[in-house]
């Protein structure tokens, strides 16, 4: 044979085997191996479960225009038999959503697309949405749930929760946080002492371990200054001036003077103080710290702003107490003895550095204070941030890991970012929050879920809208002044630390409720948030309640009851026989501690209340534990006229 | 067995689509040569110098054959990919993912492509410096430097089609190029040929219809004058 | 009368007229020949040994396609085409390169202003190789420093100078390195004149052939440069280095 012709024959042979080969590289793709895997799986299995073709399978959701291909292999998504099979193939856990309706990476993100293993989770180079790890699913939710409670998602409320109170619409761009209220910094140069302010810029924790003030990590010139720069802040807003201090709290004998602070400190335990404010950790969580709070503000400021909280601190959710003046004086004189920091190391005397002003200015901008707190002159900084509107689709090639080492993926990024800002490089601005790990991980779920995906707006479960309510006239005057709407809810508005109060007069007797306000005892023993004591005078009780009978009621919980002792007997049965109430309930110092004593109902609740209570609880108090026992009216009846007879 | 394909070449079937026997005979040779379409671009006989491989280095040949391999492909890849900004990527993934080899399909018109542009490029190194390009032959090298340029276009257009980061900015930055012709000259070509002044939908189509339609079709009458000049020449 | 006559390296034989006698078809592209009424003018040419197309070269065609598919194929088999994250107009990867037959001249972007490096140098690049056929300056083969040496060394020693200069005041060493080195073999022919060897095969070489030389070596260090040596910001960046 000629040369020519053996490499013509040669060379004609593998051109056919290649070109015969190459289309078998598809014969050797991972779904064939797994399908077949499956179905090997089922045979033997003893319930009866369909095999399946060999093939791709996809869905296709139109709505979202997505097609996830995943379910070529994860083919027991639906197949309840198959919930102890390994993956790929088990059933999934417990589906909120129909995979048909919602498709897979609409919540889990990779890659829907792909029909092998690694490209699917989407842990590629090229592909910028990988699967999402587990604890950080539930931002998924967030694409479409806006309201603030999602079922079934607690990450993501507490991540959303912390969003708001950490108040990071101060300086970033992001829906779903309106800002939150701050102290304004008027009038700071009167209020405190500087080496409180700079220890406390420095180290806000160390003061008070639950502040929402975020530690920016200043050096101590940088503190120094920048207290320098607020201290010269000397003017209230409004131009509102400090009353002196009364001359018992200066010029008091030391008997006298003990005298004082004994009263004050029973004044301040009537009050309740502590149902809002903590002191030393214990106590409320709405309201600062007070633990240390002689060893920070005058005694002078102390005692205006207790008098007229809103007067320097307008916007501020703190009641104005009616204590008479010698009360005040003692609360003040109790407080400055009480609550005095003894480990505080006093910083020497100093004067400020010239320039101390503009470059405090400087500072006060570049770390963004004015995001939170207001100080005249400065405007408000609005969003110094970047955006994070839709930072849960930021790819992955757009962030700059630094030389911080970490597995580069978004959600660790976020929740480093949070953690320790600083690892990304000595010149970030943000600021350290000092959250918790699950914490850093639940906000970075809540900003995962604002991503760019087009979501249909019939999917969308808006957020209720907040109440607009605002009352007008006395009860409005006296609303805002008590501060009522930080602790209840009004018709939607208001913040649920207490009750919801838009159906009150409903529920409660008007004698109970002046009652109530003049001597607010604890309804749920184990409740540590009680109704302060106000010192209201009984025209504002009047009004109050005035005006609750007349908007907080609602006609369609009217109903009467016979008072007949015989109707009253046998709801007794009932209580006690036959739904066994004393289980939860106490009567009498005999029952349960789940719901709150029952003792004295009849004097507290009206008999429409009760009626409809034991009909449908949920329907007047949604989410409550209080079981729905389908009672007949008859029975409820009977049971509304025993409860009436605890008086 | 002889004696029946001797038989099936006298059929009158084999007579009327190849005109002639089995070239075994220097005759039946050069009726191959005559009788066929597209053995006809070379001549009966050859001289026996030109028939060996570093004479040429087989480099027009070669791009010819990537040309017949470009169309093919890219046929069959037409029939999976949809020149919109919406579906161009997905399209890709589908290829990727889904299409029986469809992957191997894209590899293969991607490589042969970039092979193209090497190959066209240096089978005109190779004619400049055996001296080809002198009389008579000057104009076959200007069409030659033509086809080169449509080459080149080719492989562009072609390169914004899967729409993903590297196709956008590839073609940005040689369209920011173009925009640097004086006269406002730039910025109507570059206009003209993105159909708008970003790299969006219409530039998507219209680099489509000119990577499928415009620039292939007339690559292939250039490439008949040039075959057709290269025979009439005396060359192979 | 016979017209002209392409040769092919043979001559006229005949005594009767005088002929110049040149074999070298570059030099004497085509030529005329006076005759006489009473001769019969006769072409020899060289026989030149043919061979039939088919199958000689067309089988040798067949082959070549056939391995071109092969490698292109198996190549396909193992390396996939790249496909990089969907298209995001607002993020521009840096950098953001352009295919690599378009990265000389990116490269060249980089060292002089749009309008040469994107207009004016690519266009005269075509134009050049259109008229290459047309540029008839030393189709002579003879040794380029043969005649006129001074003349000649002072023309290409000063184009290569002025280009040199040009090239050092836009700091675009890529080039003017390359530039120098062809200039300088080119030149050395003229000061070592031999006749044989590596010196007297690039002595004969002509002024075209120096040209799309360099031409040709700037393209590949260009290209080469601009494909794998640049990253951020169109930094010097080794190719191991991974750019994201």
């Amino acid at each position: 044979m000629k040369p020519l012709r053996l490499t013509f024959a040669i060379v004609a042979v593998l051109f056919l085997v290649v070109l015969a080969v190459s289309p078998l590289k598809d014969y050797l793709r991972e779904w064939k191996h797994d399908q077949t895997e499956y179905n090997r799986l089922v045979a033997g299995l003893p319930q009866r479960v369909k095999q399946v073709d060999i093939g791709i399978r996809q869905v296709w959701v139109r709505k979202l225009d997505r097609v996830d291909r995943c379910v070529t292999c994860h083919l027991g998504v639906k197949e309840p038999a198959l919930h102890a099979a390994p993956e790929p193939f088990t059933t999934h856990p417990q589906v909120y959503h129909d995979v048909d309706d919602l498709g897979c990476t609409f919540c889990h993100e990779g890659q829907g697309s792909a029909t092998e293993y690694r490209e699917s989770i989407g842990k590629v180079k090229y592909w910028d949405r990988p699967i999402l790890p587990r604890a950080y699913l539930e931002a998924s939710c967030a694409k479409c749930h806006r309201e603030k409670d999602v079922p079934q998602a607690p990450i993501l409320n507490l991540g959303r929760k912390l969003i708001r109170e950490s108040n990071c619409v101060g300086c970033h761009k992001l829906e779903g946080g309106e800002k939150q209220w701050i102290p304004s910094l008027d009038g700071i140069g009167e209020k405190v002492n500087r080496t409180w302010l700079v220890n406390w810029l420095k180290h806000p924790r160390t003061y008070a371990p639950s502040t929402r003030m975020p530690n920016f990590l200043l050096t101590d010139e940088e503190a120094g200054t920048l207290a320098d720069f607020l201290l010269s802040f000397k003017t209230f807003p409004e131009e509102a001036a400090l009353e002196p201090e009364p001359s018992q709290l200066t010029s008091a004998g030391a008997d006298q003077k003990s005298k004082l602070v004994e009263l004050g400190a029973t004044r301040f335990r009537e009050a309740r103080c502590i149902s809002c404010h903590p002191i030393n950790g214990k106590g409320g969580y709405v309201a600062p710290e007070l633990g240390k709070i002689a060893s920070k503000v005058s005694a002078q400021w102390l005692y205006n702003y207790i008098k007229r909280p809103k007067r320097l601190q307008p916007g501020v959710v703190m009641p104005r107490y009616r204590f008479k003046e010698e009360d005040l004086v003692g609360v003040v004189a109790y407080m400055e003895s009480e609550f005095v920091d003894y480990d505080v190391e006093q910083l020497p005397p100093h004067t400020p550095d010239p320039g101390f002003y503009e470059k405090g200015r400087a500072l006060f901008k570049k770390y963004s204070c004015g995001g939170c707190h207001a100080l005249s002159g400065m405007g408000r900084a609005e969003e110094t941030g970047p955006e994070l509107t839709k930072i849960g689709a930021k790819r992955l090639y757009e962030i700059d890991f630094g030389r911080s080492g970490i597995e580069q993926t978004l959600p660790v990024y976020l929740k480093t970012k949070l953690l320790t800002p600083h690892v990304f490089g000595e010149s970030m601005k943000m600021p350290q929050f000092g959250f918790r790990e699950d914490e850093a991980e639940a906000i970075a779920v809540a900003l995962l879920g604002k991503t760019d995906d087009n979501i249909p707006p019939d999917l969308i479960v808006p957020d209720a809208p907040s109440g607009t309510f605002a009352p007008q006239g006395d009860f409005g005057k006296l609303v805002d002044d008590l501060a009522c709407l930080g602790c209840h809810v009004m018709n939607g508005r208001g913040r649920l630390v207490a009750t919801d109060l838009s159906l009150e007069a409903s529920q409660a007797r008007r004698a109970w409720i002046e009652g109530y306000f003049k001597v607010p005892y604890s309804l749920r023993p184990v409740l540590t948030e009680r109704m302060p004591k106000l010192y209201l005078s009984d025209a504002e009780i009047k009004t109050l309640v005035d005006y609750m009978e007349m908007a907080f009621i609602s006609d369609s919980l009217d109903h009467t009851v016979s008072t007949d002792p015989a109707a009253a007997a046998i709801g007794r049965g009932l209580y006690y026989e036959r739904y066994g109430c004393q289980s939860c309930h106490q009567v009498g110092a005999k029952g349960g501690y789940v719901g709150p004593p029952l003792d004295k109902a009849g004097t507290r609740l009206t008999a429409g209340w009760i009626f409809h209570w034991l009909k449908n609880p949920q329907r007047l108090k949604p989410g409550t534990i209080e079981p729905n026992n389908n009672l007949s009216d008859a029975e409820a009846d009977a049971l509304t006229a025993y409860l009436l007879t605890l008086k | 067995m002889k004696e029946s394909l001797r038989a099936l070449t006298r059929s009158q079937a084999w007579r009327s689509i190849f005109r002639h026997g089995l070239p075994l005979s220097n005759r039946t040779r050069a009726e191959a040569v005559f009788y066929n379409f597209f053995l006809h671009v070379h001549p009966a006989k050859v001289r026996k110098r030109s028939v060996k491989f570093t004479y040429t280095w087989g480099l027009g040949g070669l791009s010819a054959g990537l040309f017949i391999v470009l169309v093919l492909t890219g046929a069959l890849l037409m029939l999976y990919y949809r020149p919109s900004v919406q579906q161009a990527y997905g399209d890709m993934k589908d290829l990727q993912f889904v299409v029986s080899s469809g992957q191997f399909l894209r590899n293969m018109h991607r490589w042969a492509a970039h092979a193209m542009v090497a190959i066209v490029f240096l089978h005109m190194l190779r004619v400049f410096y055996t001296g080809s390009y002198r009389p008579p032959k000057e104009f076959n090298w200007v069409i030659g430097v033509i086809l080169f340029v449509f080459t080149v276009l080719l492989s562009y257009t072609g390169y914004l089609l899967p729409w993903d980061q590297l196709a956008y900015w590839g073609i940005s930055v040689g369209t920011n190029m173009v925009r640097s012709v004086p006269f406002g000259l730039g910025e109507r070509i570059s206009y003209l040929l993105l159909g708008g002044n970003i790299v969006g939908e219409n530039a998507l189509v219209r680099f489509y219809v000119l990577h499928c339609f415009v620039l292939p079709v007339a690559a292939m009458v250039l490439m008949g004058i040039h075959f057709w000049r290269v025979r009439k020449d005396g060359g192979v | 009368m016979h017209g002209m006559l392409n040769s092919y390296g043979g001559g006229l034989m005949n005594a009767d007229f005088r002929a110049e006698k040149n074999s070298d078809a570059k030099a004497v592209p085509k030529r005329i020949a006076f005759m006489k009424g009473r001769t019969s003018a006769r072409v020899r040419k060289e026989e030149e040994e043919m061979v039939m197309t088919v199958p000689h070269l067309v089988v040798r065609e067949v082959i070549a396609f056939m391995l071109m598919v092969i490698a292109l194929a198996l190549l396909s088999l193992f390396f996939n085409a790249p496909l990089e994250w969907i298209a995001n107009p607002e993020h521009t990867p840096n950098p953001a390169k352009a295919p690599w037959y378009f990265l000389g001249l990116q490269e060249l972007l980089h060292y002089f202003p749009p309008i040469v490096a994107g207009v004016v140098l690519p266009a005269l690049a075509v134009v050049a190789l259109i008229v290459i056929p047309y540029f008839r300056i030393n189709v002579k083969r003879e040794n380029l420093w043969e005649q006129d040496r001074r003349q000649k060394l002072i023309l290409v020693l000063a184009v290569a100078g002025v280009l040199s200069i040009v090239l050092l005041l836009y700091n675009v060493y890529a080039m003017l390195i390359p530039t120098v080195i062809v200039a300088a073999v080119m030149v050395t022919p003229a000061f070592l004149r031999q006749s044989g060897g590596v010196l007297g095969w690039l002595g004969s070489r002509p002024l075209s052939w120096w040209i799309m030389t360099w031409f040709v070596i700037m393209v590949i260090v260009l290209t080469a440069i601009g494909t794998l040596f640049r990253g951020p910001e169109w930094s010097w960046t080794w190719p191991w280095k991974e750019i994201y």
